[in-house]
């Protein structure tokens, strides 16, 4: 009870902190707004000619820019610890008789609900464009959540960065590291059936390309050969969520090890 | 008065080999005002960082408010209160929501919490600022309110690492007196300083540390009677480094010739020597002698200070420095 106390009011304090700079949230959305409007206008020829007929290339885009906005935002997980540590906070936190695994669950709880915020405003900006949902509003927050759980590995994969490095760009450069050749190694771009083969063959292994399929699979619909499909396939849901959660679980179990190691 | 730090042959070695603290005993009694002074990188900071459970000692034995380091650290920490060397508040937050942050970190409740904030905030003369952002306080407001973070849960043993460095004077003083005051309502303080004057106003008991070794340890007054009786200092009024390295090394030789003065040292711009206490015109025979010798000298007789303790004790000076800028975040922590 006492822990889950702490943990709130270390999570309210680090939601504080990011609506208070609201810059670093205008920015992660910058990037992603320019890809999806830099990205449909390149690819609509291409989008015409290999997309089902009547679907533009925004609406296959769409969720994986969402995801895209989360997965990068996930990394301010990190860099926001490499801040703590920097300014003494984080010994401040440390030497309080908590919890201390109610450090990392604080920070855990508020990128969750800063990464929802920013998958949001994606897909608002999506709607925006004339994008449609065709499994609606239950559909979008179940695509939503399952980014948000993905991001929240990933989240917990940029603390060990940021408890091993201590530093912000080192922290950063593993994002560009490993996210950037995972993006473009899964169908975010393009259809699955567009993609060489032995992409389509790493994407089994690509939690990336998983998170890719479940959001489309949740928002716009499957899409396979030139044609859509908005029946939800629920084997490909269910093995993504099956890995996403894996990813989640492992990524906190990981910040966990590094975090003990680090204050041990 | 039972003792509220106890200290055997605490020792710490960082990864890199640096032998930061080298066994050292000490003892705190419940209720009083003890100091580690020393120079920067002496060890201060890690012995304090060591007692505040922040770092695991690589041999000895603490116990801190009755509890054993390492074993009961949570225990520790419910009864001690900690202000780093490096201001820690969280800037995007108001002076009194990070308060209350702090109350929540020692289980207050949300309303205890408040309470306790604007009560501290009062103390503190930070009332009107409570609403503010501690981004944009001054250096000095910065301090009281980290010393306020650290006093939240009302611990009754209170580490302070060097709590004014980097203060001007009036804002210095005013933290002596707050500092002070909590001592005297019954905070067991241990604080560590490089100032010799904080030292000297604060601290009932001091240990001198140097290389990670207590070299001397007792009241202020006492570390001053062992130096014996006044200290003539020969000062110079020059800048060229040689023509100063020349006339200290001078000016020692004449100050050893003459039979009242021991302990001549050198330092970086001065030479001194202790007056042996019931010798009788010693002054007037070193300025005989230092114009004699046509050397161009100012010199000064006075008290010792722990200036002087400390010369002697450590053979150098303790730098007195000022202290480094609180930055905007950006800053590495460094260890001392």
């Amino acid at each position: 009870m006492e822990t889950l106390r702490v943990t709130t009011a270390l999570a309210v304090r680090s939601i504080k902190r990011t609506i208070r700079r609201p810059v670093f949230l205008v920015l992660s959305l910058l990037q992603p707004l320019i890809w999806l409007l830099l990205f449909s206008q390149v690819m609509k020829n291409f989008g015409r000619a290999t997309l089902p007929p009547g679907m533009s290339y925004v609406t296959l885009f769409a969720p994986a820019v969402m995801l895209q906005t989360i997965l990068f935002g996930s990394f301010q997980s990190g860099m926001g610890m490499v801040h703590d540590i920097e300014v003494g906070l984080f010994d401040k936190f440390l030497i309080a008789p908590i919890n201390r695994m109610s450090i990392l669950m604080g920070r855990a709880l508020a990128d969750a609900a800063r990464m929802f915020v920013q998958g949001l405003a994606m897909i608002l900006l999506a709607m925006a464009l004339g994008v449609r949902f065709v499994h609606g509003p239950l559909g979008v927050l179940a695509a939503l959540l399952l980014a948000v759980i993905f991001g929240i590995g990933l989240a917990g994969l940029s603390n060990v960065a940021a408890l091993r490095t201590k530093s912000t760009e080192a922290t950063l450069m593993i994002v560009n590291f490993f996210l950037f050749p995972l993006l473009f190694l899964s169908p975010a771009l393009v259809p699955k059936d567009v993609l060489p083969g032995w992409i389509a063959t790493f994407g089994k292994f690509n939690p990336v390309a998983y998170a890719v399929d479940a959001s489309r699979n949740l928002m716009v619909g499957v899409v396979e050969n030139r044609t859509l499909s908005t029946a939800i396939d629920w084997g490909q849901l269910g093995r993504a969520t099956l890995f996403l959660v894996g990813v989640a679980i492992g990524g906190m179990m990981l910040a966990r090890m590094a975090f003990r190691k680090a204050t041990a | 008065m039972s003792a509220l730090v106890e200290v055997e042959a605490l020792r710490k070695v960082y990864p890199d080999g640096t032998e930061a603290v080298r066994g050292i005993d000490f003892a705190v009694a419940e209720g009083e005002f003890f100091g580690f002074l020393g120079p920067n990188g002496a060890g201060k900071s890690t012995t304090i960082k060591m007692l505040v459970t922040l770092l695991p000692p690589t041999d000895g034995r603490a116990m801190v408010a009755g509890h054993t380091l390492g074993r009961d650290d949570r225990r520790i920490r419910e009864v001690i209160g900690y202000a780093a060397q490096d201001v820690s508040v969280d800037e995007d937050l108001t002076g009194r929501e990070n308060l209350i942050l702090s109350g929540r970190l020692y289980h207050l409740s949300h309303r205890a919490a408040e309470r306790r904030a604007d009560e501290l905030l009062e103390l503190i003369g930070l009332t009107d600022a409570a609403h503010k952002r501690a981004g944009f306080y001054s250096g000095g407001m910065r301090r009281r309110l980290d010393l306020a973070q650290a006093l939240m849960h009302m611990p009754k043993l209170l580490f302070l690492d060097e709590p004014t460095t980097g203060l001007d004077p009036q804002n210095r003083r005013a933290m002596w007196n707050e500092i002070s005051k909590l001592n005297r309502e019954g905070t067991t303080i241990f604080l560590t300083t490089q100032y010799m004057e904080e030292a000297d106003t604060l601290c009932k008991r001091l240990a001198v540390i140097d290389h990670g070794m207590i070299v001397s340890e007792g009241s202020p007054a006492a570390l001053k009677a062992e130096l014996g009786g006044e200290v003539l200092t020969l000062s110079f009024p020059t800048d060229d480094p040689e023509k100063l390295a020349s006339l200290i090394a001078r000016s020692a030789e004449i100050l050893r010739g003459i039979e009242g003065l021991a302990e001549v040292r050198e330092a970086d711009r001065t030479v001194m020597a202790n007056i042996k206490t019931g010798s009788k015109d010693v002054l007037p025979q070193a300025l005989r002698a230092i114009e004699d010798a046509a050397l161009d000298a100012r010199i000064a007789v006075s008290p010792p200070t722990l200036d002087d303790v400390f010369m002697k004790i450590t053979g150098h000076a303790l730098r007195e420095e000022e202290g480094k800028p609180t930055g905007f975040s950006f800053r590495r922590r460094g260890r001392s």
